[in-house]
C-alpha cells in the first residue's frame, strides 16, 4: 500500500495555497462529510467512475512517489525562493504513509512545503507529516462537539489536540473558515470561532462563503448537490471586522 | 508634371488628416503612381524618383514638436519584383554625422552605387532644406525645428529631442519610399548619450523627457492607417528597450524606463515595444512592463536574451552583433541596422503535409503509429523543397537608401541587393503545429489503439468535413489539446518534427548565400486556414488554426511556458516562437506580487518570446456588440497591438473563443 498515492488533479500556478507560487496535489479520500462540500469527487478514497457531457471518465489516478515527483518538479523554476508544493484535498494527511517518500525527496531537494488540511486525522500521521511539511493551512469548520460528529463526521476533541500540537510546533500558519449559514456561520458557532481564535492570536484568519461551484462535478457523479444558499459579502465583512475588533488578523476572500 | 508642392500647415498632431482616407488596404489593390515616375510609359531610375519623392512630397508642418508627415500619395512604387520590407534600418547613423558627413567623398566614389548613395543624401537634404523653408513663416514657434534641420545638413546632433527628430526624420522617408513595416530599433539606447548630457547640463529633467516620449509616440501613430499592412494596426513599428551585452549583463536605464511608461500614458495601439530580458533584468523594470501589460496594451512583448543569444551565435551571427538584436515587426529576430533578412518569407504549414500524406499515401500500408510520423516527414521534406524552390529564384530591389542605413554597405560599396548588408539570412515562419499535433494524437487513438476506424475512414471524414460525424468532432474538439503541455511524449514528437525541418532547410542558400530560418510563430493561423480542408483535431474546413505556441486547456500558464522552454530552437529554428495566452485584467490585479513572480520564473524557465493578451471575456463580447462604447480596447493580434474595433470579425471570434476558454467558460 506504501506507494499507491491516489490523486485527482494536481493545479499548476496556484497563488491562493501558501506563499509564492505554488502546485497543489489534490489527494482523494476525506475524513469528513461536510454538506457543501464542493470537492465531492475528493470525498472516496478510491478511483471513481463519472460522466460529464457524454463523455466517461474516471476520478482519480494512482501515482507512484517517483511519478508525483517528476510531476510537481515541473514548476520548479516558476516557484523562486518562497513557492513550493500544496498538498491539499480531500484530507491530505490521510495519505501521509503513501506520501513520505514524496515529502523526503521534496525535502531533500530544498522544496517548501504546505498542506492544507482539515485536521480530522489521527495523531500519528500529524507527527509523522510535521517531520517534513513546512506550513499547515488548516480548516476551522464546526466548533460544537455533538453538532461537529453529527453533521461532519469528525472527532472535535482529536481536531482540538491537533491544532493545538501544530500551534505549539510554529507551523500552524493560516485558518481558513467555509462560511455557511447554517452550520459554520451560525451565531452560535460564530462565538465559538472567535474564541478559538483568540486562543491562537498571530495566526491569520481567511474566511469565505461556500459557493455551488462544485454542482457540475455532482452532476457526473449522479449525485445530488446539497442546496447552497450563499452568504452575501456584507455579512463577511461584518464579521470579518468583528474578528478584527478583537485583535485577530482577519481577511475576507473569494474562493 | 505634379502641381508644384504646397504647404500644409496646421496639422494636428495625432490626427490622421491629410493621409489617404480610404486606407492603406484599398491603396494596394488601386495604388496609385504619380505619372512622373515613368518616362513614356518606361519607369525611371531609382534614383530620379527618389530625387523627385524629396522635391515634390507635401509638406506639412505639426502644430505639435516633430516634424513628420507621410505623402500618402507620392509614394515610391516598389510593386515590381520583391522589396525589402519588415527590417530595421540603422536610424541611429544620423545621429553622430549630418547628411553630408555620410556621403562618400568625391575620390572615393567608385561606382553606380557610391553615385546612387550620395544622391539619396543629396536629396535629402534637398528635402530638409525644403522643410526648413517650410517652417519660415512659422516664425518663432518653429525656430527651434528650423535650427534642428539647419544642423542636420552637415552637424552632429546636440540634444534630446534633436536627436529624436533627427531619427523621425529618417523613418518618414522609409515610409515615404514604401519600406513597409518599417521597425525603430533601440531608442533607449541611442539617445541614451543626449539625455544624460541634457539631464547633467540641467537643460532637462525626467519629466520633460516623458513628455518628449509622450510626442514621439503620438507622433508616430499619426498615419496609422497609411502605415497599417494587411490589417489595421500591422505597422511593424516596434521600439526595442533593454539588452544583454556580451559579458551577459543586463543594460537598461531610465530611458528604457520612460519609453515603457511613455507608451502606457499615451494609451494608442502603436507604436509599440518590446522588453529584452534575462535572469538578471531587474525586478522593476518587469514590474514597469507588467504595469503597462496589465492596462491591455498587450505590450511590451517579452523577448528572453538568455534564449535568443546563445541561438543567433550558434547560427553564426557575431556575438556582439548578435547582441543588437530586435525583432522583425513581430517575434523573428534581426539584427537591427546590419541584417537585411527578410523574415517573413513564406508560411509552412504543417497540417499540409498530413493532408498529402492521407490524400497521397497508401494508406494500408500505414500499420503503426510510428510508421505514419515518418511518412509525415517524408511528406513534410517535399513541402520544404518547394518552398526552398521558389525563394532561392528571389532577387531583391535595388534599394540605395536602406544602404545608407545599413552597416557595411558603405565599406563594401555595395547595395543591399548586391549582398552589402552584413547578413542576408532568410526566414519563413510556421502555422499549425497545434493542430497537427493534436491531430496526430487523435488519430492514433482512432485507428491504432482503440481501432474505431481505418486511416481511409479518417481520410473520408476529413474529406467530408465531418458531415454525419458531428459526434465525433465534438469528441475530437472536447479532449484537451496535448500540444502545449509538457509531456514528454508531445515534446520530443514537435522536437522531432522541427528537427526534421532543420535539416531540411540547411542546405538552402539564397541568391546572396543566405541561410534559412524556421519558426514556431506565424500570422497567418487565420488566412492559411481558411480555404485548408478539416483536420482531425475536431477542426472544421475554413476554421482557424491555433495560435502561435498556446493552450488554453492548460490548467496554468507555467504549463504553456514550460513546454515552449523546452522546445529546441537551435540550429535554425529561432525565427520566432512567441507563447502567447489570454489573461483577465482581475487575475493580474488580485495577484500582483505573484504574477511578477510568475513573469520572474517564466524567464528563468527558459521562454524564447512570451506576450499576452489582458482582457477578460465580457469586456470582448461587449465590444463586438456596441464597438462604439469601446473606441479604445487594444488587444494583442499576431505580433501587435491593435484597436478591437478594427479587427476583421473572425479576429475578434477567435479572441473571445479564447478568453473564454481561458476562464473555464467554454
Amino acid at each position: 500500500m506504501k506507494n499507491r498515492i491516489i490523486i485527482t488533479n494536481i493545479q499548476r500556478m496556484c497563488f491562493h495555497d501558501g506563499p509564492g507560487i505554488r502546485t497543489t496535489v489534490f489527494l482523494k479520500g476525506c475524513t469528513l462529510r461536510c454538506p457543501w462540500c464542493s470537492n465531492p469527487e475528493n470525498l472516496s478514497p478510491l478511483p471513481e467512475d463519472y460522466e460529464k457531457d457524454g463523455i466517461h471518465g474516471v476520478y482519480g489516478r494512482e501515482y507512484t512517489a517517483d511519478e508525483l515527483v517528476k510531476m510537481v518538479l515541473k514548476d520548479r523554476d516558476f516557484w523562486g525562493t518562497e513557492g513550493g508544493v500544496t498538498f491539499s484535498g480531500g484530507e491530505a494527511l490521510m495519505q501521509t504513509e503513501a506520501l513520505e517518500d514524496v515529502f523526503r525527496e521534496l525535502k531533500n531537494r530544498g522544496v517548501h512545503l504546505a498542506v492544507e488540511t482539515a485536521l480530522f486525522v489521527p495523531e500519528g500521521l500529524l507527527e509523522k507529516a510535521m517531520s517534513y511539511i513546512d506550513d499547515f493551512i488548516v480548516d476551522v469548520k464546526i466548533l460544537e462537539s455533538s453538532l461537529c460528529r453529527e453533521v461532519l463526521g469528525g472527532n472535535l476533541e482529536l481536531y482540538l489536540r491537533n491544532v493545538s500540537r501544530l500551534y505549539e510546533s510554529g507551523r500552524l500558519k493560516l485558518f481558513r473558515v467555509p462560511c455557511c449559514r447554517e452550520y459554520t456561520f451560525s451565531e452560535r458557532n460564530r462565538e465559538l470561532l472567535m474564541s478559538f481564535f483568540q486562543k491562537y492570536t498571530g495566526i491569520p484568519v481567511q474566511i469565505f462563503a461556500i459557493h455551488s461551484l462544485g454542482e457540475k462535478k455532482y452532476q457526473s457523479l449522479g449525485r445530488a448537490m446539497w442546496k447552497v444558499e450563499e452568504l452575501g459579502w456584507e455579512a463577511l465583512e461584518t464579521y470579518c471586522r468583528e474578528l478584527q475588533q478583537a485583535g485577530i488578523l482577519a481577511e475576507v476572500i473569494r474562493i | 508634371m505634379r502641381e508644384p508642392a504646397a504647404v500644409q500647415t496646421g496639422q494636428p498632431a495625432g490626427t490622421i488628416t491629410g493621409i489617404i482616407p480610404e486606407g492603406r488596404m484599398k491603396m494596394i489593390s488601386k495604388r496609385i503612381i504619380p505619372d512622373d515616375f515613368k518616362d513614356n510609359g518606361i519607369d525611371k531610375s531609382y534614383d530620379e524618383v527618389f530625387a523627385l519623392i524629396c522635391q515634390n512630397i507635401r509638406i506639412q508642418i505639426p502644430e505639435g514638436r516633430f516634424v513628420y508627415f507621410v505623402d500618402a500619395e507620392y509614394v515610391m512604387d516598389t510593386t515590381k519584383g520583391y522589396r525589402y520590407e519588415n527590417l530595421t534600418p540603422a536610424c541611429d547613423k544620423i545621429l553622430h554625422r549630418g547628411l553630408k558627413g555620410l556621403k562618400y567623398p568625391e575620390a572615393e566614389v567608385a561606382n553606380d552605387f557610391c553615385r546612387s548613395y550620395n544622391t539619396v543624401l543629396d536629396q535629402l537634404i534637398v528635402l530638409a532644406d525644403r522643410i526648413i523653408e517650410a517652417l519660415e513663416p512659422c516664425g518663432s514657434r518653429m525656430e527651434q525645428q528650423k535650427f534642428w534641420f539647419e544642423r542636420l545638413k552637415d552637424r552632429p546632433a546636440e540634444g534630446f529631442a534633436e536627436a529624436v527628430q533627427r531619427m523621425l526624420f529618417i523613418n518618414q522617408i522609409f515610409w515615404q519610399t514604401d519600406h513597409r513595416l518599417t521597425g525603430l530599433g533601440a531608442w533607449d539606447s541611442y539617445l541614451l548619450e543626449y539625455y544624460q548630457k541634457e539631464i547633467e547640463r540641467g537643460s532637462l529633467d525626467r519629466k520633460e523627457a516623458l513628455e518628449i516620449l509622450k510626442d514621439l509616440y503620438r507622433t508616430l501613430h499619426e498615419n496609422y492607417t497609411y502605415k497599417s499592412n494587411v490589417m489595421l494596426g500591422d505597422t511593424g513599428q516596434i521600439f526595442v528597450l533593454g539588452r544583454s551585452n556580451e559579458q551577459g549583463n543586463y543594460i537598461c536605464s531610465d530611458l528604457t524606463y520612460l519609453f515603457i511608461e511613455a507608451m502606457k500614458e499615451v494609451q494608442q495601439s502603436e507604436p509599440k515595444c518590446l522588453l529584452r530580458v534575462s535572469r538578471n533584468t531587474p525586478g522593476d523594470l518587469i514590474e514597469t512592463a507588467l504595469e503597462s501589460i496589465a492596462t491591455g496594451l498587450g505590450a511590451p512583448l517579452l523577448a528572453n536574451d538568455d534564449v535568443i543569444l546563445p541561438e543567433l551565435i550558434r547560427f553564426g551571427v557575431d556575438k556582439r552583433d548578435a547582441c543588437g538584436y530586435g525583432t522583425s515587426a513581430c517575434w523573428e529576430p534581426l539584427i537591427i541596422g546590419k541584417s537585411t533578412s527578410l523574415n517573413n518569407m513564406t508560411v509552412l504549414n504543417y497540417l499540409k503535409a498530413l493532408d498529402n500524406l492521407l490524400k497521397r499515401e497508401r494508406l494500408e500500408e500505414i500499420r503503426t503509429f510510428e510508421e505514419l510520423v515518418e511518412r509525415y516527414l517524408v511528406y513534410l521534406r517535399r513541402n520544404l523543397r518547394a518552398v526552398k524552390r521558389v525563394l532561392s529564384g528571389y532577387r531583391f530591389q535595388y534599394n540605395p537608401l536602406l544602404s545608407v542605413f545599413t552597416e557595411d554597405c558603405y565599406e563594401k560599396k555595395m547595395d543591399v541587393s548586391q549582398g552589402g548588408a552584413r547578413y542576408h539570412h532568410v526566414g519563413i515562419t510556421s502555422v499549425a503545429m497545434g493542430n497537427l499535433i493534436d491531430a496526430l494524437w487523435n488519430i492514433r487513438e482512432f485507428v491504432f489503439e482503440s481501432h474505431r476506424g481505418t486511416l481511409y475512414d479518417v481520410k473520408k471524414i476529413l474529406i467530408e468535413n465531418f458531415a454525419g460525424r458531428e459526434e465525433l468532432r465534438e469528441e475530437l474538439k472536447g479532449r484537451a489539446s496535448r500540444f502545449g503541455t509538457d509531456e514528454e511524449e508531445v515534446l520530443n514528437l514537435v522536437n522531432r518534427i522541427t528537427a526534421c525541418v532543420s535539416e531540411e532547410i540547411e542546405d538552402f542558400r539564397s541568391y546572396l548565400g543566405g541561410r534559412m530560418k524556421i519558426g514556431l510563430s506565424g500570422s497567418a493561423y487565420m488566412d492559411a486556414a481558411r480555404n485548408f480542408g478539416a483536420s482531425f483535431d475536431g477542426r472544421r474546413a475554413g476554421e482557424p488554426f491555433t495560435v502561435h505556441i498556446s493552450n488554453e486547456d492548460n490548467d496554468g500558464f507555467t504549463e504553456i511556458v514550460s513546454f515552449a522552454s523546452q522546445l529546441e530552437y537551435g540550429s535554425n529554428r529561432f525565427n520566432g516562437n512567441v507563447v502567447d495566452f489570454m489573461v483577465s485584467p482581475d487575475f493580474i490585479h488580485h495577484n500582483w506580487e505573484k504574477y511578477v513572480e510568475f513573469l520572474k520564473g517564466c524567464i528563468r524557465k527558459g521562454f524564447f518570446e512570451m506576450q499576452m493578451n489582458v482582457v477578460g471575456s465580457r469586456t470582448l463580447l461587449e465590444a463586438r456588440e456596441n464597438p462604439d462604447k469601446f473606441p479604445n480596447l487594444i488587444v494583442r493580434v499576431w505580433g501587435f497591438s491593435a484597436y478591437f474595433r478594427d479587427l476583421p470579425e473572425e479576429y475578434k471570434d477567435v479572441l473571445i473563443e479564447r478568453a473564454l476558454k481561458n476562464e473555464g467558460l467554454a
